[in-house]
């Protein structure tokens, strides 16, 4: 299965939006966006590095960390470089990292034991998504894709008029019959054929994009 | 023999639209989970904290 390139959009907007309101907006969709693949990232990374028992509570600041690291790395004038790699692979190694300073704090603390400093350190070592087996990778992977088609369709609703987004969101996404959403919008049914129509050439040609992106990189 | 294809089909391979689909109502699920709101407002302020903190002479 081939997965989309992430937009650079959001990660660009991260980078560079002054406005401290835009920032704080383009901030809570990358959140919307990524959380769940996050999540699951560090939730196998746990059990990757052979430590079973963590609870939801470990698991959620573990996650907020991630964020919290890669909102600094922003600060820091974090920039996606295609070349080097694969963001979720960026992402990924931020989880696992993470990961393994909460394993480090709680031997410190004593409350379990785990693998030797120098285990993690290898675990962590340049291996990212392939420490992963078949299944929980395919699983990782699937999570980043639903978070960059969903960032296909942020752009989507950024470049269409907010009515033609609606009618697509209405027929395509959610199955409406054209007819009924033409009744529904009290519209004519040639409105809701030219927007579905619009909306499909807009999505076609950010796919298109993303399409490209991957093939520079 | 001619494939049919509806004009939308032709405009982006029903397979893409597919996986556009699941990933909006995937996301859209999980958005409206607690696990979701609670982790998103904890994240704020945490990030409020450490730009007050990064603020500070």
């Amino acid at each position: 299965m081939s997965y989309p390139t992430t937009p650079q959009s959001i990660l660009v907007r991260l980078k560079h939006e002054v406005h401290p309101a835009s920032w704080n907006r383009s901030w809570e969709e990358f959140f919307d966006l990524y959380h769940e693949a996050v999540r699951v990232s560090v939730m196998y990374s746990f059990s990757k590095f052979s430590w079973f028992r963590f609870n939801d509570e470990d698991l959620e600041a573990t996650v907020l960390k991630v964020f919290q690291s890669f909102n600094d790395e922003i600060q820091k004038g974090f920039e996606f470089d295609g070349d080097r790699g694969k963001f979720r692979q960026f992402l990924i190694t931020i989880c696992q990292r993470r990961v393994s300073d909460f394993m480090r704090q709680q031997k410190r603390l004593e409350r379990f034991d785990s693998l030797a400093p120098e285990e993690l350190a290898e675990a962590t070592r340049g291996r990212n998504i392939e420490i992963f087996d078949e299944h929980e990778k395919e699983k990782v992977n699937e999570e980043f894709a639903k978070a960059k088609f969903g960032e296909l369709l942020s752009l989507l609703r950024e470049r269409v008029a907010p009515r033609v987004y609606t009618i697509f969101e209405l027929v395509k996404l959610n199955g409406g019959e054209p007819e009924n959403v033409a009744q529904q919008l009290e519209v004519k049914r040639g409105v809701v054929d030219n927007s579905i129509y619009k909306a499909m050439q807009t999505l076609r040609a950010i796919h298109e994009e993303l399409g490209s992106k991957k093939q520079q990189s | 023999m001619k494939s049919k294809q509806t004009p939308d089909q032709a405009i982006l391979p029903e397979e893409t639209m597919r996986k556009i689909r699941q990933a909006y109502h995937s996301l859209e699920a999980f958005q409206l989970t607690d696990k979701h709101i609670i982790a998103k407002a904890k994240l704020k302020k945490m990030l409020s904290e450490d730009r007050s903190e990064r603020a500070k002479p």
